[in-house]
């Protein structure tokens, strides 16, 4: 499903990635763990463009993506597989959360406006919040909006899932909501993709573990 | 003789006081003044004018020397009663008003209105057979005589502009007291002199506290005297002011009395009012206008198209509004390019809010975390459509409450463009003020239409701002 090759990139002088290799199959569940600084984030953002790299390749299902001086359109048909989920959210604060979910299908992919509202609703129920779709994200608690934004990723029909610390801006019984969200979507197949600090995460997704350290990949 | 000493300062400092006080200070408006007040061309720290001539002749007749103080006209009445100035002299029409206010001498000059017309229209005879609006000054007879007659009119401050505007035909005609049209217009080939006898005439006099009653009747007698002694007609012909109107004793306060009632001069504010309302409303949205580019420029960009964008940003909100307004409205005619003073105004408040607004505008989608943006782009969204769904939505939020105080402030600059000869809320309130001297209650209705207007616009941007910082949390 998601395969790193060889990816090396280097950031004011600084190895960041020096030559990754990593494979993701469709279905499987792959933490990234390291100490802070290690570059987690940024090799989860190479795989959707949001940063680039400056050697070797990723491909993603049937795209490859290679170096570029604009990561965002090398990676444009990739991402079309890929869902994202933030540590901080980053919901639209001026939609309700139906509309936060909505709003990709209707303006991206031209999906009729009411049957993107109707499914937006289907998928708020799927991560239990069944009722709060009227809510601004203002009004949610961070339990909930993380749960909009999984249902706003998933609206776009992903084939895998990458998420950036998810759980790491929230509380106890917060993360548990999250983690078992992400379970379910584990369980009726999704692949995922996991940046993390947390053990929880590991534990509770039973996931394959790769631990990035100074820029290479190791097992734990 | 220790003791002495200080009671001889005293005496001393007593007699030097005593001694600059013996000097009248004489208020008049050197600024475009001629041919009553003015700088020399040649000398221009030096003033020159008939009534600078009749002024030393008074000093002489008096034995006092009589000292020039550089005054506003508008505020001649107003210098007296706050000890500033002894005697106003400075074409101070004699009307019923005035001679309200303050203790008007003889008369020392008897002028008349004289129309002035293009040379190239014909049909322009009498003031009532002109086109378009008369040009006047604020606060003369010709003003008050225009109102008078229900002709429109357009009010200028200074005397060169109202020619200048009839040269290029943004207005019918020019009427003023002979001795300006004698000075600014008689030697325009593109201007004539209308005979129009039903033009009225009056007398100039000196305006004096009436508490100073023992001055005024020196003066009296000092004016009585240069006339007898023919050096008053001297002065007159040096200037070539002098012609038969002067030797035709007329009757003083001959003008109607025009009481300024609250139900006449209210109207008048309010529509002043009205005018700085249309002029905000309509400069702010072309500011908004010219804004938006100007902002996305700054903030999306390529580097030239930046530089440009920031070297507007940072030439308008360095250069005075005013300058802006007299080089789109008295210096573009040079290059061909005549605006009208509505047009002037718009425009050169429209450039110079924009770079403000600009600068908001670039701060409210600076506003915006790169986060949106990500989140955006992760679920395929273009750059064009985040911008337009996303970001542009949320900086509207962020961008409106300091707008609505930029539109505030907006509203209250408005009160430049009187330099134009647009006639908003403070200039109406100039204009009455001066003509009724009612200058405390026709000012605090002027400071109540600000209010009503603003206050309510000051309440909105809060309550905008309220409601809209919660929904960032």
């Amino acid at each position: 499903m998601i395969a790193l090759r060889a990816v090396k990139k280097t950031f004011a002088e600084r190895t960041v990635l020096a030559g990754v290799s990593l494979a993701v199959e469709p279905g499987e569940i792959v933490t990234i763990t390291g100490p802070s600084g290690a570059g987690k984030s940024t090799l989860l953002r190479c795989i959707n463009g949001l940063a680039g790299f400056d050697e070797g390749e990723i491909v993603v299902g049937p795209h490859t993506i290679r170096p570029s001086a604009d990561p965002l359109r090398a990676a444009a048909a990739a991402r079309t597989l890929l869902g994202m989920v933030f540590q901080d959210f980053q919901l639209f604060p001026h939609l309700t959360a139906r509309a936060n979910v909505a709003e990709a299908p209707i303006h991206v992919r031209g999906v009729e406006r009411r049957a993107a509202l109707a499914r937006a609703d289907e998928l708020l129920a799927s991560v239990g919040l069944a009722g709060h779709g009227d809510a601004y994200p203002r009004t949610l608690s961070g339990g909930q909006k993380q749960r909009v934004a999984i249902a706003r990723a998933l609206a776009m029909e992903p084939e895998a899932l990458l998420c950036d610390e998810v759980t790491s801006a929230l509380d106890d019984e917060a993360q548990s909501e999250v983690l078992d969200v992400l379970a379910r979507l584990a369980a009726d197949g999704m692949t995922l993709v996991l940046v993390t600090h947390q053990r929880s995460v590991v534990e509770r997704l039973a996931a394959r573990e790769v631990v990035l350290r100074d820029g290479a990949l190791g097992a734990r | 003789m220790r003791r002495l000493l200080p009671l001889l300062t005293l005496l001393t400092l007593l007699t030097w006081v005593g001694g600059a006080q013996a000097k009248l200070r004489w208020g008049a408006d050197a600024e475009g003044g001629a041919p009553y007040v003015f700088h020399d061309p040649d000398d221009p720290k030096k003033v020159i004018g008939f009534e600078v001539d009749l002024a030393r002749e008074l000093g002489r007749v008096l034995g006092e020397p009589v000292e020039f103080v550089q005054y506003e006209y508008a505020s001649l009445l107003v210098g007296l009663d706050r000890g500033d100035l002894d005697l106003a002299m400075n074409g101070l029409e004699v009307t019923p008003d005035r001679a309200g206010k303050a203790r008007l001498s003889h008369p020392y000059y008897t002028y008349r209105l004289q129309l002035v017309a293009r040379a190239d229209d014909p049909a322009c005879t009498s003031l009532a057979m002109c086109a378009g609006p008369i040009a006047t000054l604020g606060d003369t007879a010709a003003e008050r005589l225009l109102d008078a007659r229900a002709l429109a009119k357009k009010v200028y401050e200074g005397q060169v502009e109202p020619y200048r505007d009839l040269g290029l035909r943004r207005v019918g005609a020019v009427l003023l007291d002979l001795p300006i049209a004698e000075y600014y217009a008689r030697r325009d080939p593109l201007l004539r002199f209308v005979d129009d006898p039903s033009l009225p005439k009056g007398h100039y006099a000196i305006a004096m506290r009436k508490a100073d009653e023992a001055l005024a009747q020196r003066i009296d007698r000092a004016i009585d005297q240069l006339a007898s002694e023919g050096a008053l007609r001297k002065v007159l012909e040096r200037w070539g002011l002098w012609n038969a109107d002067q030797e035709t004793k007329l009757e003083v306060g001959k003008e109607t009395d025009t009481r300024w009632t609250f139900r006449r001069w209210f109207p008048l504010l309010l529509s002043g009012a009205l005018t700085t309302v249309l002029l905000s409303v309509a400069s702010m949205a072309l500011a908004v206008l010219l804004a938006l580019p100007l902002a996305a420029a700054r903030t999306f960009g390529p580097r030239p198209l930046r530089a440009l964008a920031t070297a507007y940003v940072e030439l308008f909100r360095g250069v005075p509004v005013l300058l802006v307004l007299f080089f789109l409205y008295y210096g573009l005619p040079t290059l061909g390019v005549r605006l009208s003073a509505w047009a002037a105004a718009v425009i050169g408040f429209g450039l110079n809010y924009a770079a403000y607004e600009a600068e908001i505008y670039r701060a409210a989608l600076g506003a915006v975390p790169t986060g949106q943006w990500e989140a955006a782009a992760s679920l395929g969204m273009s750059r064009a459509l985040t911008f337009r769904r996303i970001v542009l939505p949320q900086a509207v939020r962020v961008a409106l409450p300091p707008m609505t105080s930029d539109f505030v402030a907006l509203f209250k600059d408005t009160s430049l463009v009187s330099v134009i000869a647009v006639v908003e809320l403070t200039k109406q309130y100039q204009i009455l003020a001066k003509s009724s001297l009612r200058y405390l209650e026709i000012g605090l209705a002027t400071a109540a239409l600000y209010l009503a207007i603003s206050l309510p616009l000051g309440l909105l941007s809060r309550r905008l701002e309220a409601r809209w910082s919660r929904g960032h949390a």
